[in-house]
């Protein structure tokens, strides 16, 4: 296979993850959380390349434990959650680079985790994605209507009886992951794109959290899969091409969606 | 068991804040339509923060059937008096009642069908919530609430955002559901739902217990501590 075939199956694989998470992020409104988290993703990334192990271990570990602190805060301390985002999107980013430049010999190309490598991308780079899909498409289909009654009315899933806590970090962990396999995809700079826009093209059209995972999902691909071909004929970067894609589909369908409203408005 | 909500000598207080709710004795019986009335701050939401177990009194006895509020809230249908979820969540009215159903073990619920149709909402079980008026969303609130099969019904000022008819229709919808399940209605609009309700107890701070046919305009002045200008809403009876 060449490194195309690669890229590919790494987009698809990607866009099944954050076709899968993103609904969440968009009707909950946490697109920033998750901004925080890609960026804090950087630290793990950094210190790993120091120590000599897997950056992409690194980034896994740098992802959850930001879950995790957004999530606590977010549930014990609502006021500062915004604040702590903010700190720890630029205090990743500072460590990671510090960590990066400190790292001895050859100097790992930093511009390919801020907007992504996927023409690099290996075999065993698809095979964690594809267990990260699998962690992922496993606990939602399992969890489906806890995590929806959490997103939908936290207070109620509670009287219920509900863990609301745990399912809240639980889904923010999950989205940890899939802004780990999109990092290979678009960097950790363009994350939010992908995980938000094919989410909220998906809501203009559809009526229902399920649906619109499945929609994402196809749109993500689409994206990918002609973002990059879109690259290699034009020879401009991949991610960053992919992102120009999906933003403007994402005006059009805005703009067609008002449309459509204006004429049924009309009759 | 008759009583179903028994409160004895129940105090509680918001942290570095006055006093919400002074020794407060109140017992409902199974099968009652009971109504909480009282101004802004009286402690009305407090008292069913308490009785659905989200607070803990700081002091006295609270039992619900029997048993702890935490122990019996999934026993208790609840329906909040501002929604807390988003108008525009991309969900179906039918997907919303069933999420009632969470934390039910096996055997204690009602039919979806049952419901939508005892709340007059079949016709919308596959709309959105986006689309729904004030009332139908209030309908969809309580067969949430309902179909878990509940003992004891709570809700927080139902009718505070919808119309004077759909408010009419729902307390006679409550009064239909009013002969299975104990129904525990707080509401600033006294004047109406003592019209309904048999039995209404008026809290701020403290608990004054009485028929609804005995309020006198000296009592209401006492609760809420302004002259209450009294209008009378039909020939027999005074409020």
């Amino acid at each position: 296979m060449s490194f195309l075939h690669y890229a590919l199956i790494g987009g698809i694989l990607a866009s099944i993850a954050c076709g899968i998470i993103g609904p969440f992020v968009v009707v909950k409104k946490i697109s920033y959380i998750s901004g925080g988290i890609a960026h804090t993703v950087l630290a793990g990334l950094g210190i790993a390349y120091f120590l000599g192990g897997d950056p992409i271990v690194g980034a896994l570990i740098a992802a959850l434990i930001a879950a995790l602190i957004i999530g606590w805060v977010s549930i014990s301390a609502k006021k500062y959650e915004d604040t702590i985002i903010s700190v720890l999107w630029a205090l990743g980013m500072a460590v990671g680079i510090i960590f990066i430049t400190k790292t001895p010999g050859y100097n790992v190309d930093l511009m390919s985790y801020l907007f992504g490598n996927i023409l690099f991308i290996s075999s065993t780079d698809l095979y964690l994605l594809l267990a990260l899909d699998l962690v992922i498409i496993v606990t939602v289909f399992c969890l489906y209507k806890q995590f929806l009654a959490v997103c939908f009315d936290a207070e109620f899933a509670r009287l219920r009886g509900l863990p609301v806590k745990f399912y809240y970090l639980l889904l923010l962990c999950l989205m940890a992951l899939a802004v780990v396999s999109l990092i290979q995809v678009v960097g950790l700079i363009l994350v939010m794109a992908l995980l938000t826009i094919p989410a909220a093209i998906a809501r203009q059209y559809v009526s229902s959290i399920a649906k619109m995972m499945l929609v994402s999902i196809i749109l993500g691909a689409v994206f990918t899969a002609v973002g990059l071909s879109l690259s290699y004929i034009t020879n401009l970067p991949t991610g960053a091409t992919i992102i120009l894609l999906a933003g403007v589909a994402f005006l059009c369908s805005t703009a067609l969606k008002s449309v459509i409203n204006e004429v049924a408005h009309a009759k | 068991m008759d009583s179903i909500i028994r409160l004895e000598d129940v105090s509680f207080q918001y942290q570095d804040r006055q006093i919400a709710l002074d020794k407060v004795n109140l017992t409902v019986k199974q099968g009652e339509f009971l109504g909480v009335v009282g101004p802004n701050g009286g402690g009305k939401t407090t008292l069913l923060k308490l009785i659905l177990g989200l607070l803990i009194p700081n002091s006295g006895k609270l039992t619900v059937l029997d048993k702890t509020p935490k122990q019996a809230s999934r026993d208790i249908g609840y329906v909040a008096q501002f929604s807390t979820f988003k108008r525009d969540f991309p969900i179906k009215v039918k997907d919303v009642v069933l999420m009632g159903r969470l934390g039910c073990s096996g055997g204690a619920k009602s039919p979806l069908d049952k419901i939508l149709q005892q709340l007059a909402i079949e016709h919308l079980a596959n709309k959105t919530i986006d689309a729904l008026s004030g009332g139908e969303l209030q309908r969809v609130m309580i067969a949430r609430a309902l179909i878990s099969a509940p003992k004891l019904l709570l809700l927080d000022e139902p009718t505070a955002s919808i119309d004077m008819h759909a408010e009419q229709n729902i307390f006679d919808l409550l009064k239909e559901i009013n002969k299975e399940v104990t129904i525990l209605l707080v509401s600033h609009d006294i004047g109406f739902i003592s019209r309904y309700i048999k039995r209404v107890v008026c809290l701020n701070k403290t608990l004054i217990c009485h028929p609804t046919t005995s309020l006198t305009p000296e009592l209401m002045e006492q609760l809420y501590e302004i002259p209450v200008r009294m209008i009378q809403h039909n020939q027999d009876r005074t409020i």
